[in-house]
C-alpha cells in the first residue's frame, strides 16, 4: 500500500450516490475498502496514534472520496444521509479503524461550507480533504468550560490584522494539529453571546505554546495552548467578526448526534461481558442480571440514536431534544464501565497496558474513558438544565 | 394482520382520544361503546368479523384508552382475541366476541397451582390463577393439556364446576383464580399452534400493556410539570429549581426513550420475526416501560409532596393503574430474567467481540 494509490477499485468519482446504493452494498463496499487499504498494525489500537502513523489511512480514505462522509459532493464529500453517515461509523468502529485526527472534516469543514468566503473555501477545503491541515478546536478555557460564553481569550481587531493573548484548554490533538479555529473574544461589554470571533489559526504563528495535559489513563489527549501576541490576517475571520457563536452554533447538528451514539456503550458492554466470564461470574444471577439491563440499556440507547437520526434534517439542524441522547448514552456507558470495574475485582486496579488490542478487556481503562463524555460537549447537567427551560418550559414564569 | 398507514393511525388515535375524553359512563356503556367502534374485536381476523389489526392499532386504542382511564377491559381483551385469532378464528367465543361484544378471559397462568387437565370431551380439571378481565367475561379460554397435548378450551364462565374467586386490585379490576372441577368445555385447538399462539399474543400484549404504561407516563408528567409551573415556594415557581428541574428532565428523558423504544418494537413487530425475536423486542420494551412508569410514580409523587400520596390527588388512578400494569405478564426482572434464558444478542457480531 502507498500513501496516494489506494488498491481498491474505489469509485471516487464526485457523482457517485452513496445514498442510493443498497445498504447491504455499500457496507460491503466499506468493508472490501476497509480490508484493502487499512492495515492491521492500524486496527484495533487503543491509544489514539499521532497522524504521522494515520495519514497513510486519511489518505487511502481521501483518494476514494471515503474521507467527508458529511461534506456536499462538490467539495469532495459523500453527502450521506444522517442514517447512512451512521452505517458509515458503524463499519469503521466495527473493524477498528483507527482514530484520525480529523476534527477538520468533521467540525470546520461544514462551518467553512456554510460560512466562508471563496477564498477560504479555496484555501482551506483541500487542504482538509487532502490531510495536509491538522485541525484542532480552541473553545474552551480554563474560565469557561461549560459556560463557554464566558471565554475571554482576546483577540483585537486592528485594520487587516487579528493579534490574539490568551489561553485555550482542553485541546484535542493541539499537540499533533497544525491549524486551529477557535473562539475569541474581539467585544467586551456586549452580551455574553455577542462579540465573539471564530478565528482560524495556523499553529506555526509565532506566539503559541502547547502543552499537552496527561488524563489518568496516562494519555495526552489534549492540551492547554497559550497565545502571546498572536498576530495573523482578518482573512483569517471566518463569517462575520464579532459573530463567531452563531458560525460555531450552526454546525453543531450532527456533532450533538455524534456525542450521543451508543458506541462506547456497546464497547463497554461487550468488555463487560468479557469481565464477567474472565472473573467466573457468569453463573452469577446477579451478574446475568446485569449483563442483560446493560444490553437493554444499550439498545435502547441505540433506539434513541435512530429515532434521533431520522430527525435530522438534511442541513444537520435537530432539536433541543437531542440533549435527551447524549445524557442517555454517556450515562450508559458510565454505568456499564462501573459495573465492568467491579466484575473485576482486585485485578480491576491493574494499571492498563495501552499498548493492548483495543477489543481486549481493560476495565479500568474504560471507567476513566467514561467519565469524559459526560463532560465534554456541555456536561450532563447543562444538557439537562437546556431541556428544563426549552423542553419542559420550567423556571420562566419569574422571568416573564 | 395489517399494519396501519400513517394516516389511518392517526384517525385511529383521535377517535380514541374522542372518546376518552367524554365523562365516563357506566361500565355496561363503556362495553357496548368499545364493540360498537369495533376495538374490542380489533385483534381478530377478518374472517371472524374482526379487523385484522394488529398491535400497532392495540397499542394506540390502549394508550389512549389509558389516558382517560378507561384502559380495562380492553387490553384483558387482546389477549384473549389474540389467542383465539391466533389458534382457534372460528371458535364460538371469537364469533361472540365479534358479533355481540361478548368478553372472554384468557386462563393461561398456573403459578404453581395444580395444571389444568382435559380429557378428550374438554372436561377441565384444575386451576388457574392471576386470570384478568375474568369478572366481566361471559367466556373463559383455557390453556390445558389432554395426554401430553397442548389445547385450547372454551366454556361459559358459569358452566357447572367453574369456582372463580375475584381478588380486588388496587386499580378496581380483579386477580382471579379460577378451579375447575369437571368443568364441559370445548377444544377448539390442539397441537404446538396452542404454545405458539399463546407465546406470540404474551409478547403482543406485553407492548400493548407498555403502550398503556406510556400513556400514564405522560399524564403523571404533565400533572406533575403544572405543578411545578404554578406552585411557589420562597418567593418563586417551583420549576426554578434547579434540583427539581433535572428530576423533572429524568422523567421526560425516560419518556422520550421509551416512546422510541416502544415504537421501534412496534414497527419491528408487524415484521415477519421469529418467535425467539418478537419476545426479545416484547422484554426489552416492557422492562423499559416498567422501569420508566414506576420512576414517573416515585418522582411525581415526590415533586407533588404530600398532596401526591393522598387518594385525592389527580395522581391516583394513574399511580394504581401503573402498578396493576407493572406486574402483569412480567416485572422488569422477570423479563430480564426470561431474555437471559433465550440469550443476549447485542455482543453478537464477532467484529465487536472483546476478549480478555
Amino acid at each position: 500500500m502507498t500513501d496516494t494509490h489506494p488498491s481498491s477499485g474505489s469509485n471516487p468519482d464526485p457523482d457517485t450516490d452513496w445514498n442510493a446504493l443498497p445498504e447491504a452494498e455499500f457496507r460491503a463496499h466499506l468493508r472490501r475498502f476497509i480490508d484493502e487499504n487499512c492495515p492491521q498494525h492500524l486496527r484495533y489500537v487503543r491509544r489514539r496514534l499521532p497522524p504521522a502513523d494515520t495519514l497513510p489511512w486519511y489518505h487511502a480514505l481521501a483518494a476514494a472520496g471515503l474521507i467527508a462522509p458529511g461534506w456536499p459532493r462538490i467539495h469532495g464529500g459523500m453527502e450521506l444521509s444522517p442514517g447512512r453517515h451512521l452505517v458509515f461509523i458503524e463499519e469503521m468502529d466495527a473493524a477498528g479503524t483507527p482514530w484520525l485526527h480529523d476534527s477538520g472534516v468533521r467540525n470546520l469543514g461544514l462551518a467553512i461550507i456554510a460560512h466562508g468566503t471563496d477564498a477560504q473555501k479555496q484555501r482551506y477545503l483541500p487542504a482538509i480533504h487532502a490531510g495536509d491541515q491538522i485541525w484542532c478546536q480552541g473553545y474552551s478555557e480554563p474560565g469557561a468550560g461549560s459556560d463557554l460564553a464566558s471565554l475571554r481569550c482576546a483577540g483585537e481587531i486592528d485594520g487587516d490584522r487579528l493579534t490574539i493573548n490568551g489561553q485555550k484548554i482542553w485541546t484535542t490533538s493541539g499537540q499533533h494539529a497544525n491549524h486551529m479555529f477557535m473562539l475569541l473574544r474581539t467585544e467586551r461589554g456586549t452580551t455574553a453571546h455577542r462579540g465573539i470571533t471564530f478565528a482560524l489559526v495556523d499553529m506555526a504563528t509565532p506566539g503559541i505554546t502547547v502543552r499537552p495535559i496527561y488524563n489518568l489513563n496516562d494519555e495526552a489527549d489534549f492540551c492547554e495552548v497559550f497565545f502571546d501576541d498572536v498576530t495573523i490576517s482578518t482573512d483569517c475571520i471566518l463569517g462575520q467578526p464579532h459573530d463567531g457563536w452563531n458560525v460555531a452554533r450552526s454546525v453543531l447538528g450532527f456533532e450533538r448526534i455524534w456525542a450521543g451514539s451508543p458506541r462506547r456503550a456497546r464497547h463497554a458492554l461487550g468488555e463487560l461481558e468479557a469481565i464477567v466470564a474472565q472473573s467466573g461470574l457468569s453463573g452469577d444471577a446477579v451478574w446475568q442480571d446485569r449483563l442483560v439491563q446493560a444490553e437493554f440499556d444499550t439498545l435502547d440507547a441505540q433506539d434513541l440514536y435512530r429515532t434521533f437520526a431520522e430527525l435530522i434534517t438534511s442541513d444537520g439542524q435537530v432539536g433541543t431534544e437531542v440533549s435527551a441522547l447524549k445524557i442517555f448514552s454517556t450515562e450508559t456507558f458510565q454505568r456499564i464501565s462501573e459495573w465492568t470495574l467491579e466484575a473485576a475485582g482486585a485485578e480491576g486496579a491493574l494499571a492498563t497496558d495501552l499498548d493492548s488490542d483495543a477489543r481486549s478487556a481493560q476495565p479500568l481503562y474504560t471507567f476513566f474513558e467514561s467519565r469524559a463524555p459526560t463532560i465534554f460537549s456541555g456536561t450532563n447537567e447543562i444538557h439537562r438544565n437546556i431541556l428544563a427551560r426549552r423542553a419542559l418550559g420550567l423556571g420562566r414564569e419569574d422571568k416573564a | 394482520m395489517s399494519v396501519l398507514d400513517r394516516d389511518s393511525a392517526a384517525l385511529l388515535a383521535q377517535s380514541v382520544a374522542i372518546y376518552a375524553g367524554r365523562p365516563a359512563g357506566s361500565p355496561e356503556d363503556h362495553l357496548a361503546a368499545l364493540h360498537e367502534q369495533g376495538w374490542l374485536a380489533a385483534a381478530l381476523p377478518e374472517a371472524s368479523g374482526g379487523m385484522g389489526f394488529g398491535v400497532d392499532a392495540a397499542a394506540i386504542i390502549a394508550g389512549g384508552l389509558a389516558r382517560g382511564q378507561i384502559g380495562e377491559p380492553f387490553t384483558a381483551t387482546f389477549l384473549a382475541a389474540r389467542v383465539l385469532g391466533l389458534a382457534a378464528p372460528g371458535s364460538d367465543s371469537a364469533k361472540a366476541l365479534a358479533d355481540a361484544g361478548v368478553l372472554s378471559a384468557l386462563a393461561f397462568d398456573e403459578a404453581g397451582a395444580a395444571p389444568v387437565l382435559a380429557n378428550a370431551d374438554g372436561v377441565l380439571t384444575g386451576t388457574k390463577r392471576r386470570v384478568a378481565g375474568a369478572e366481566a367475561a361471559a367466556r373463559l379460554i383455557v390453556t390445558a393439556t389432554r395426554d401430553t397435548q397442548p389445547v385450547l378450551v372454551e366454556l361459559d364462565a358459569t358452566a357447572p364446576g367453574v369456582d372463580a374467586r375475584h381478588a380486588r386490585r388496587i386499580d378496581g379490576g380483579a386477580l382471579t383464580e379460577i378451579s375447575f372441577d369437571g368443568a364441559k368445555g370445548t377444544i377448539i385447538a390442539s397441537g404446538d399452534i396452542v404454545p405458539q399462539a399463546l407465546r406470540q399474543a404474551l409478547a403482543e400484549t406485553g407492548l400493548v400493556i407498555a403502550a398503556e404504561l406510556l400513556a400514564h407516563c405522560d399524564s403523571l408528567r404533565e400533572l406533575t410539570l403544572e405543578h411545578l409551573r404554578t406552585r411557589r415556594q420562597f418567593g418563586q415557581s417551583l420549576g426554578g429549581f434547579q434540583a427539581l428541574q433535572h428530576k423533572a428532565v429524568d422523567m421526560y428523558l425516560g419518556a422520550l426513550l421509551s416512546r422510541s423504544v416502544l415504537d421501534h418494537a412496534i414497527t419491528k413487530a408487524a415484521e415477519d420475526l421469529s418467535a425467539d425475536d418478537l419476545d426479545r423486542l416484547a422484554f426489552r420494551a416492557r422492562a423499559r416501560l416498567n422501569d420508566t412508569a414506576m420512576q414517573h410514580v416515585r418522582l411525581s409523587m415526590q415533586l407533588l409532596g404530600a398532596f401526591g400520596t393522598t387518594d385525592e390527588s389527580p395522581l391516583g388512578p394513574h399511580i394504581k393503574r401503573v402498578v396493576r400494569l407493572c406486574g402483569w405478564l412480567g416485572t422488569s426482572a422477570q423479563y430480564r430474567a426470561r431474555y437471559a434464558a433465550l440469550g443476549r444478542v447485542a455482543t453478537r457480531n464477532q467484529d465487536r467481540k472483546v476478549t480478555t
